[in-house]
């Protein structure tokens, strides 16, 4: 397996777990170790919202860093780190993490427009004229990619 | 005029087999991973144009020893 697959595995289960922590922060449904989990959104002080921003910004530097020291420095051992492949697949992984901000950022706009529009939401639960909604949306997407980027990986390893 | 559709293919793994060198010890060679190699060799991935020729002086043949086109 090579290092740059070895880190993606390791960092999407790392991303999963920021996904689900927001997820159980911002919405109602099923509830874990005191945290819920669903798709209604809650709506939170501003302080909750830093709060909760701050430890999202936290936990990703750290497994971000523990992650790409620890397959890096095992990569040290092992020769050649990464090469023209590597840096291919990292490409179209990019690529498809674009992509994805991309659509999103437009079902975003549609939402807003159709629900300014219409009335009705096209996402049900996703008010995004309040405070907990556009940051929900803002980091869900933000986190989405990263998910997406490290599967993108994950694929283009397995394929090429 | 369309260009002509085809596929790179290459003897890596017989000039490999020939000198017994590993995936390993040629990747050491040319500078690339082990995983590399392999995929070059499953014909997974085509290299540039500047690993193509590093392998062939790796291997100490021309070009065209390893590489074809078809």
């Amino acid at each position: 397996m090579a290092n740059a697959e070895r880190y993606a595995w390791l960092s999407l289960v790392a991303w999963i777990g920021i996904m689900f922590f927001l997820l159980m922060r911002f919405t109602t449904g099923v509830e874990i170790l005191g945290n819920s989990l669903g798709f209604e959104i809650v709506e939170q002080s501003a302080a909750r919202l830093l709060g909760i921003y701050i430890s999202i910004t936290i936990a990703a530097i750290i497994a971000e860093s523990v992650i790409a020291g620890a397959t890096a420095a095992y990569a040290a051992t092992k020769g050649v780190e990464s090469d023209e492949r590597d840096a291919m697949i990292a490409q179209r992984s990019s690529l498809a993490s674009y992509w994805f901000v991309a659509i999103a950022l437009n079902v975003i706009v549609f939402h807003v427009l159709a629900s300014a529009t219409y009335g009705s939401p096209l996402i049900s639960g996703l008010n995004l004229t309040s405070t907990t909604g556009v940051a929900f949306a803002i980091l869900f997407v933000l986190v989405g990619a990263e998910i997406v980027n490290r599967a993108a990986l994950i694929w283009n390893y397995r394929r090429s | 005029m369309t260009p002509r559709k085809g596929k790179v293919s290459n003897r890596i793994r017989d000039l490999r087999t020939e000198r017994s060198w590993s995936q390993g010890e040629l990747a050491e060679r040319v500078g690339a991973t082990r995983q590399t190699i392999n995929a070059i060799e499953q014909e997974k991935y085509a290299p540039t144009l500047e690993l193509a020729f590093r392998i062939a002086l790796a291997f100490e043949v021309g070009f065209e020893d390893v590489w074809t086109f078809r």
